[in-house]
């Protein structure tokens, strides 16, 4: 049972490092994990030292720890000075329970005298179980990519050489008034500025001259290799080795520099990409802000594509150039790394005969496209080499860029409800509002018409034709209700194009007016349209629809007989139109939702139609692009001010 | 001799508009004639020759407006549409098609009335063979043959398109025009695109005729459809 759990919760954490034999370690350590159902980790611990080493080793480091990702691990890179400390901290972390390592193949002197990191990690290992997998080289695979001639740095030297001259000429200014150590102290100035600044070749080489020329130049005899005092070759070898080590020292003060730097670069890549996705929206673009950045950081011609419905890709965005030939083919390629989710296509495992890498850009539930990078010179060692993570943090740009892709994706899915969600309230109070405003007319039909037919004889002549001129009004009421619904909904749905014409605002008040001649009839009207009005855009049929409830609301809420205005002014792009009335006026806590009640379709239904009425009246104001606002006139009454612009940016 | 009884042809499939028409026509001494469908409609026009035709735009079988043009390509038997309300396109296409005016549902007997008294003037014209050239509403006269026009006994000059669209309005006393028919027979303009032209016309007409052009009298607008010019004495 114990051993059962154990077994659940057994972790493997394999060491992964530049030697040939790394490969072998890790596909066995792959079938153990597989055996056991574990998990496992491949850890890369880069420390100074690893800086130093050979572009091609420093590769293949890289290579296996991808290799291990293929494979299935959880591939890591640590930094720090100690790999076995480094390793150890990581796997009580994550609780490994056993760690394997390969045998080092250095000579066994250096292991005597510089320590070996697998000693290291036996001792430190405490109680994770520790494995040393023996690995002889197996001929060396073929592999495929970054293996590239390292470039000598003449001018490092030259530079260096220069500091050791720069050195000798000072010595020769201070002979004359220092004692010699002092001498002394300018050569190792010299060999620190000189390992700082051009690494630690040349820095070797200015200990060794420095020594040379202090011999031959200062200690007695002067101009001699050789010394009158036996205590100068104690002096000569001390400083030799002060010069090596500052050397030593300085030049790891150099790469520490350099990884920092790039690592600093790499931040600063990454956030400035990540920071450009937030504040991009659309897939297009953030496509294109991907293929920007990572053309800048990588230097290369980059484009995202995108899967269709045809089991094929498409470019959506970038530059369509990264395909110069066998477009078919690297499509292909790309479809393979899309459904594989891994890395295609140049300097990796699978097709490494193209000349384009294939980059997956997963999301949390699948991959998204690929991002399709064409080094400009795949030869250039500028593209992979220097900066060994390139390949890791290229993909963590393309999870960053998936993230926002999906991010995008999902925002849309819940404006898309959201809309949902609003159309349904919206129809819902359409519906009750519309419900109540229906049923009050037509109770008063039913029941005036049902008094009619039942109780004729009862009802005296009076009261019959009462009952008569309720039912016309009360269908009237009705009627101008559907037109009211039919308006509201052609214009909320959007299938309402508005026929704007240039007309005089007199032509449209005249028609509403004509419309309503008998109500008006007992009703002092004040019209104030002054003639230097301009022709007004407007669809003429909606607007006479704006008078109209604008002035049966009037009629219906204010005492008959009391006096109605109308009148209009411009005012610079816009003609404001008013419509006034002597009655009660609005509650001045209504002032600003009169307009809304109709949308709320909560408060104070009672009011029958007012709220309908002024919500279509803002509908088509708004339509035309004007607004309308409600407001109390100071001598008393209620007043509905509205405007029109005079030019209309977008002409329906 | 005794007023002729006018045969006026219902063509509508809702039983109860039928209804209130066949009340409201016999008791203003009209004859009804009743079509439930497109097809019985042009059969009916054909058989009986009734004088007017009041015509649903809405037909279960054929469409209005090729009810109008099958009818119209052998009669000008007056037609009067009858449309839903908010389809103002399906009334100016139902004009433009040929029908005389129109009556938007819902409509009241007054206005079912006005628009019979407008089409049995024009009938009574044309079968007397006769045209009135002098025009006398309220304070405005205007006579065609002499080309003058008094308000309140002041003569009015007009310019000779103001003058040539108030002649073509006159001609059709009572009738809605739309805008293409008006810009057609005063500019020769095929297209609607030139409404504004019109727009201003009837404007300045407006102010040089109407005592208060915000509320006109004689020269009325019919929002989203065209003009009619309303001269009753």
């Amino acid at each position: 049972m114990a051993d059962i759990l154990r077994l659940a919760g057994e972790r493997l954490l394999v060491c992964v490092g530049p030697s040939p034999t790394s490969d072998k370690l890790i596909r066995a350590v792959k079938e153990m994990a597989a055996s056991l159902e574990a998990e496992w980790f491949a850890v890369y611990v880069e420390d100074p030292r690893m800086l130093r080493l050979p572009e091609a080793e420093r590769n293949r480091a890289i290579y296996n720890l991808r290799l291990a990702e293929q494979l299935g691990a959880t591939a890591i890179t640590l930094r720090g000075r100690s790999i076995a400390a480094e390793i150890v901290n990581f796997a009580r972390q994550r609780q490994v329970t056993r760690i394997v390592a390969g045998k080092p193949l250095r000579p066994r002197w250096k292991g005597i005298l510089f320590g070996s990191p697998v000693d290291d990690l036996l001792r430190l290992s405490g109680d994770i179980e520790v494995r040393v997998i023996t690995g002889k080289p197996e001929a060396p695979k073929v592999t495929p990519i970054l293996i590239h001639p390292k470039r000598i740095r003449w001018p490092s030297y030259e530079l260096g050489f220069g500091y050791f001259l720069l050195a000798t000429g000072l010595a020769f200014l201070m002979y004359p008034y220092f004692d010699l150590p002092n001498l002394i102290m300018v050569y190792l100035l010299a060999v620190m500025v000189t390992a700082v600044h051009c690494g630690r070749g040349p820095a070797i080489l200015n200990s060794f001259l420095s020594v040379l020329a202090f011999d031959f130049c200062f200690v007695p005899p002067r101009w001699s290799l050789t010394v009158e005092e036996a205590k100068y070759i104690v002096t000569f070898a001390v400083m030799f080795l002060v010069a090596l080590v500052i050397s030593h020292l300085a030049s790891v003060i150099r790469r520490q520099a350099e990884a920092a730097r790039l690592q600093e670069r790499q931040t600063a890549a990454m956030h400035a990409l990540s920071q450009q996705l937030a504040a991009t929206r659309g897939v297009e673009k953030i496509l294109q802000a991907a293929v920007q950045h990572v053309s800048e950081i990588f230097e290369c011609q980059v484009a995202a594509l995108l899967p269709d419905d045809k089991g094929g890709m498409y470019v959506a965005a970038g530059d369509p150039g990264v395909f110069q030939r066998d477009i078919i083919k690297e499509l292909s390629v790309a479809r393979g790394a899309y459904d594989a989710g891994q890395m295609a296509g140049w300097g990796t495992q699978t097709m490494p005969t193209s000349p384009i890498l294939y980059v997956p850009l997963p999301a949390a539930k699948a991959i998204i496209g690929v991002l399709a990078l064409r080094p400009k010179d795949p030869e250039s060692e500028q593209w992979l080499l220097p900066e060994q993570l390139r390949l890791r943090f290229l993909e963590s740009l393309a999870k960053q860029v998936a993230m926002a892709l999906e991010v995008e994706r999902l925002e849309k899915t819940a404006l898309e409800t959201q809309v949902a969600m609003e159309t349904e309230r919206l129809r819902t109070s359409l519906l009750s509002s519309v419900t109540h405003d229906l049923q009050t007319p037509l109770a008063a039909i039913m029941g005036s018409a049902s008094s009619l037919l039942d109780l004729r004889s009862q009802l005296g002549a009076g009261l019959a034709q009462e009952m008569l001129a309720n039912i016309y009004d009360e269908a009237e009421r009705l009627s101008r209700l559907v037109n009211n619904l039919l308006n509201i909904t052609k214009l909320e749905s959007g299938s309402l194009k508005l026929r704007k014409e240039l007309q005089p605002l007199e032509e449209v008040v005249g028609a509403a007016l004509n419309r309503l001649e008998k109500k008006l009839a007992d009703r002092p009207l004040t019209i104030s349209l002054p003639p230097e009005l301009p022709m007004v855009p407007l669809d003429g049929a909606l607007a006479e629809h704006i008078f109209l409830n604008l002035l049966e609301n009037s009629l219906k809420y204010t005492p008959a007989g009391s006096a109605l205005a109308i009148a209009a002014l411009l005012k610079g792009e816009e003609v404001e139109v008013e419509v006034a009335d002597c009655g009660p006026g609005f509650p001045p806590e209504d002032l600003d939702k009169i307009f809304d009640m109709f949308y709320r379709g909560t408060k104070d239904l009672e009011q029958k139609g007012y709220g309908l009425g002024l919500s279509i009246c803002r509908a088509i104001v708004e339509a035309h692009g004007g607004r309308i606002w409600a407001l109390n006139r100071p001598e008393g009454g209620a007043a509905i001010r509205f405007t029109f612009p005079l030019k209309v940016p977008d002409q329906q | 001799m005794a007023d002729p009884v006018w045969v006026v042809l219902v063509v509508e499939d809702e039983v109860p508009i039928r209804r209130f028409l066949k009340a409201a026509l016999e008791a203003q001494g009209f004859k009804m004639l009743e079509a439930a469908t497109g097809a019985q409609a042009i059969a009916m026009t054909a058989s009986h020759n009734p004088d007017i035709i009041l015509l649903d735009l809405g037909l279960p079988d054929i469409d209005g407006l090729e009810v109008i043009k099958r009818i119209r390509e052998w009669s000008h038997i007056p037609i009067i549409v009858i449309s839903a309300r908010g389809k103002d396109t399906e009334k100016v296409d139902g004009l433009d098609a040929g029908a005389d005016d129109y009556l938007a549902k819902p409509f009241s007997v007054e206005e079912l009335a006005a628009r019979l008294r407008v089409a049995i003037r024009h009938l009574s014209q044309s079968r007397v063979g006769k045209d009135e050239s002098v025009f006398q509403a309220g304070e405005l006269k205007i006579d065609l043959a002499r080309r003058m026009v008094w308000v309140s006994g002041q003569e009015i000059h007009l310019t000779p398109i103001e003058f040539k669209l108030l002649a073509v309005l006159v001609r059709h006393n009572g009738k809605v025009l739309t805008h293409r028919q008006l810009l057609k027979e005063v500019w020769g303009l095929a297209s609607e695109e030139q409404a504004h032209y019109l727009r201003n016309y009837i404007h300045t007409l407006r102010h040089k005729l109407e005592a208060d052009p915000a509320r006109p009298v004689y020269l009325r607008t019919e929002p989203g459809v065209g003009y009619r010019l309303n001269l009753t004495e």
